[in-house]
């Protein structure tokens, strides 16, 4: 095709003499490199991402055999596709969601995202007297079981920025932050994924059969089992917002390399 | 084929042969390969990244994110097509995806955050930056689409998925934006 116009033409040479920041060209150097000594390019992807889900089960079975210690690291962080242990069915679900499918915590490509650099998202409401605890318990567990939100909650509004539960008052439900429900970090904004324990208080044998069963939830899909413990973050105050008060935004800073 | 429309490499070599050769080596594990490859489109890549995003840092990521992506996904990849047209669709992708997915500026403390220069390049450049940027995010990616990569009409309307009549109306539109903005006249 005959080039637009001189000018289009001047344009395009302007665009071609932007600068490329100094150290960019090394970094994603070493990641393609990285990439490709993990074994996930190309056709190798699959079987680099089964020897991931072979070490969680063996971890998992190090955990149980460990007996009912609590603090099983269950979620995986950074390099995996998926933050919490849905299986294809569910990913499926959520992939189609068009609330699931663009939140940070479930999908974590590249490391941890800074809420400065996500979308806000709805709340999520619950019926009153639900503790912080329990609606996350409920909401992990309805994702990695159907890739759906909650039976009995509501989609609402977002909350003010940098707020992730809001109790409500007296006969309101409570409501979850749906773009960082599992907290943030305050010293630098970014997004947790979600982390699970094994119940304290189960004999090793049960412990070991309930990781084992996390083990195998990516593959065979279905619901968190009994004994798995969802985590609930401690949250700072300015993450809490209490009813008719206003929320003070928490002292976000971005990490160094930003 | 105009000054536009020309198969533009960043090393100048041989795209199509040279890229078929690497990609083989890569899925054969070659290390030195994606090196390569990276060396080779990078810096066009970030620059379309930071024309449709609009601030360096996120295109840092979004370029990141794409090569990542590209690589992970070479299985999916046809070689008997050059594999310009399809990494520079992921990278357009990622960098709208970033764009949609981006939210006002959250409420942070200004003495922390009052600094941040989004661009963070050169005086030249940003001035250009910008005024890509006042673009409507289509305009935006046909326009660079064009001008950077130097793709035709109608093979950018098959890399988005769209008519190319509607190609030909978001380029015409963008152009005049364009050039309003920065005082370019069609002759320059």
């Amino acid at each position: 095709m005959r080039p637009d116009d001189d000018g289009a033409l001047r344009i395009a040479e302007r665009m071609d003499e932007i600068p490329v920041p100094d150290g960019l060209e090394d970094r994603v150097r070493a990641d393609a490199r990285a990439t490709v000594r993990a074994g996930a390019a190309g056709t190798r992807t699959r079987r680099g991402r089964r020897r991931r889900i072979a070490i969680l089960a063996t971890a998992a079975l190090l955990a149980g055999a460990a007996g009912s210690a609590a603090g099983y690291y269950l979620a995986t962080r950074g390099d995996d596709v998926n933050a919490v242990p849905a299986g294809p069915e569910a990913r499926a679900a959520i992939s189609e969601s068009a609330i699931l499918a663009r939140l940070p915590w479930l999908s974590q490509t590249g490391g941890s995202p800074t809420l400065a650099r996500t979308a806000a998202a709805p709340s999520l409401q619950y019926p009153p007297g639900t503790t912080y605890r329990v609606a996350l318990d409920r909401l992990l567990r309805s994702v990695v079981a159907r890739g759906e939100l909650p039976h009995g909650t509501a989609v609402r509004p977002a909350l003010p920025a940098g707020v992730v539960w809001a109790p409500g008052a007296a006969g309101s439900g409570p409501r979850l932050d749906l773009r960082a429900p599992f907290g943030y970090l305050v010293q630098n904004g970014r997004i947790q994924t979600p982390t699970t324990s094994i119940d304290g208080s189960l004999p090793p044998a049960q412990a070991s059969a309930a990781a084992q069963a996390i083990a195998r939830l990516r593959v065979d899909g279905g619901p968190l089992p009994r004994g798995i413990r969802v985590d609930a973050p401690p949250l700072a105050a300015c993450q809490v917002l209490l009813p008719g008060e206003h929320n003070i935004p928490c002292r976000v800073a971005l990490p160094p390399s930003d | 084929m105009g000054t536009f429309g020309r198969r533009r490499t960043d090393d100048g070599t041989d795209p199509l042969a040279r890229d078929r050769r690497l990609i083989r080596a890569i899925r054969a594990g070659s290390e030195d390969a994606a090196d390569e490859l990276v060396r080779a489109y990078l810096p066009r890549s970030y620059r379309a990244a930071l024309l449709i995003v609009g601030d360096r840092h996120l295109a840092e990521d979004v370029v990141q994110d794409a090569f990542e992506r590209a690589l992970k996904a070479l299985d999916r990849y046809d070689d008997s097509r050059p594999f310009a047209p399809w990494l520079h669709r992921i990278v357009a992708n990622k960098a709208l995806d970033a764009v949609r997915r981006r939210d006002e500026p959250f409420e942070f403390v200004d003495e922390q955050h009052g600094d941040r220069d989004p661009y963070a390049i050169a005086d030249a450049s940003r001035e250009l930056v910008e005024a890509v940027r006042l673009l409507p995010e289509d305009r935006r990616v046909v326009v660079v689409l064009r001008l950077l990569f130097g793709y035709t009409p109608d093979e950018v309307a098959e890399m988005l998925d769209v008519r190319v009549g509607t190609i030909h109306s978001r380029l015409s539109r963008g152009l005049d934006q364009l050039r309003d903005q920065l005082g370019v006249s069609r002759e320059a």
